[in-house]
């Protein structure tokens, strides 16, 4: 029943773990040039931004290829819209894209694009919520609409799936994204502290926080108020 | 069970159901839920809050599809090529604390250089000085002074000051010193004062 070891639980169908491409796949329909730098393990995302910056197309294509579903499911489980994750992690890379000349090659890639990702879908969350501060139920309905269940999804998971995503919608933007990348991604806390620019402490402490107000909301039934 | 160990197994709680704590906590805590039911029941609650999270990520959405990607990679590449191609930082690559290093160790250097060459020694002397700036072609920042002594004075002081040579023991802080023997070009004005400083 309980955890045997300290390993990160992974969803099975998330992104791999990060550095592992295999399970994150490819986007369909990429030109072979670029599907085949993105494969390739010998190419480092360091290398890619050394081509990239060298005045080279592709090897940033194959940086979008290798980043964009993790990127897009982060920004999702975080504002909770379709539309609005894709417009993040689009903004997410245009602007590595301009910054790219400041990439700090001694630090790690990803730890830099996620921070990105993670900002703007923070920034994207709050605007969201000041613009549908409103009643429980036009929030749940807002809920409803932005995370349509597939229709192979039974009816008390699709549910159930909504009750989560509601009671998540009760936390502070800082415990979902740590709720986010530890319980659903499977980041660790080492991995989460630089993306979200805070101390592993920290990092620890919100996961701490956040997994009893998780707990707390949901067994109040979404009637509690946020602490 | 001890109320006291049962609050400090369930401040680790949160952590635990996670597998977030280092196996020799987590192998006490396990130990103790063994034994105690009401910890073994919080334990449960927060496990399943963990669980939810992961099955509701684990879960399609209507509309994200190969297709979806598809489309958004071909929207971000199309935008990227349309923005301005980035440009290499000037540093190179270096991290940035080489950089930082190696302007420390070059303005310590061009600190001696430049010290060296205005010392200049006595006026009378003869030794020629050494002035580093005419290098860059540029203006000598120190040269030897033969002319009256510098007379630095508090603002408002006006009585007279021992000449070059007259100072006696405790005239420190009077004018003598290199001040009196090297005058900076840019500090050469018979006006310059200081301002007096006043004790609070």
């Amino acid at each position: 029943m309980f955890p045997q070891s300290a390993s990160s639980p992974r969803s099975p169908g998330l992104p791999g773990p990060v550095g592992d491409r295999s399970q994150a796949g490819l986007p369909a329909g990429l030109p072979s040039a670029v599907a085949a730098l993105a494969q390739d393990g010998g190419i480092s995302d360091a290398e890619l931004v050394r081509r990239t910056l060298a005045g080279q197309h592709d090897p940033f294509a194959a940086l979008v290829a290798r980043y964009q579903k993790r990127a897009f499911w982060i920004a999702w489980h975080v504002v909770g819209s379709v539309e609005d994750a894709r417009d993040v992690v689009q903004e997410a890379f245009v602007r590595l894209y301009r910054s790219l000349g400041k990439y700090d090659f001694a630090r790690s890639f990803y730890t830099w694009f996620y921070r990105i990702v993670m900002n703007l879908a923070i920034d994207s969350l709050r605007k969201l919520r000041s613009a549908r501060a409103g009643s429980l139920d036009e929030m749940l309905g807002g809920l409803a609409d932005g995370r349509a269940v597939t229709g192979d999804v039974p009816l008390q998971q699709g549910e159930e799936r909504g009750r989560v995503w509601a009671v998540l919608e009760r936390l502070d933007a800082k415990f979902r994204a740590v709720l986010v990348l530890r319980d659903i991604h499977g980041l660790s806390c080492r991995e989460i502290a630089p993306i979200l620019k805070v101390t592993h402490a920290t990092a620890r402490w919100r996961l701490h926080r956040g997994r009893q107000m998780f707990k707390q909301h949901w067994e109040r039934g979404l009637d509690g108020r946020e602490q | 069970m001890n109320p006291s160990s049962c609050a400090a197994v369930r401040e680790t709680l949160p952590w635990f159901v996670g597998g977030d704590l280092e196996p020799r906590r987590a192998g006490a805590v396990r130990e103790h839920l063994v034994h105690c039911r009401l910890c073994r029941s919080e334990a449960a609650a927060l496990q399943q809050g963990v669980q939810r999270l992961q099955q509701a990520g684990s879960e399609p959405v209507a509309g994200v599809d190969d297709s979806f990607f598809a489309d958004l990679q071909r929207r971000i590449v199309d935008e990227v090529r349309a923005a301005e191609a980035p440009v290499a930082a000037a540093r190179g690559g270096a991290p940035a604390s080489v950089w930082l290093a190696l302007a420390a160790v070059l303005l310590v250097a061009a600190g001696f250089w430049v010290g060296r060459g205005s010392r200049v020694g006595d006026p009378g002397s003869g030794q020629a000085p050494m002035v580093a700036p005419a290098a860059f072609g540029l203006e000598p920042t120190a040269v030897p002074w033969s002319g009256d002594r510098l007379q630095m004075r508090w603002l408002g002081d006006e009585r007279p000051r021992p000449a070059v040579g007259d100072e006696r023991p405790g005239d420190e802080g009077q004018g003598a010193g290199m001040m009196g023997r090297t005058t900076l070009r840019t500090l050469v004005d018979d006006r310059m004062v200081l301002p007096r400083w006043q004790p609070r």
